[in-house]
């Protein structure tokens, strides 16, 4: 069980939110997401032997959010 | 060239954002975007791409969308 913390620009609202997390939470790997609008970062349990980080940034940017892993 | 409409379930800015940034994302140039409104929810571009190809795009955004036009 890893978690790592990721940096999301261009949310607006709390839809942005709300898709983000629908659409990583429900990901193979991907244990919980919480998305905080208001600190523009996420919060993701993941398997390590699934997933990393990095792909889960990946992920975020390709929904069209600009996505960076902090750690 | 090719101009396509799509209609996206965009309820906001953010929304509107992430379009656009997918759509960039397919390589510089290769979608001109005449519109993206959020209120109409319509999506206009001209490209030399298939219409199949933008939609895969638009739909890695996590929102309803289809072609129109
Ligand atoms: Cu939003
Ligand atoms: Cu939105």
């Amino acid at each position: 069980r890893f978690l790592s913390e990721v940096s999301i620009e261009g949310m607006t609202c709390h839809a942005c939110v709300n898709n983000i997390q629908d659409n990583i939470g429900r990901k193979l790997g991907v244990f919980s997401i919480r998305v905080s609008l208001e600190e523009k970062k996420g919060y993701v349990e993941f398997d390590g032997d699934l997933l990393s980080g990095a792909t889960i940034a990946e992920a975020i940017d390709d929904m069209g959010f600009e996505c960076g892993l902090l750690f | 060239m090719t101009q396509y409409v799509f209609e996206m379930g965009m309820t906001c800015g953010g929304c509107a954002n992430a379009a656009r940034r997918v759509l960039g994302k397919l390589g510089e140039d290769k979608v001109k975007i005449n519109e993206i409104d959020p209120e109409t929810k319509k999506i206009v571009v001209t490209s030399d791409l298939p219409a199949s190809e933008i939609l895969e795009a638009l739909k890695k955004t996590g929102k309803e969308v289809k072609q129109i036009q």
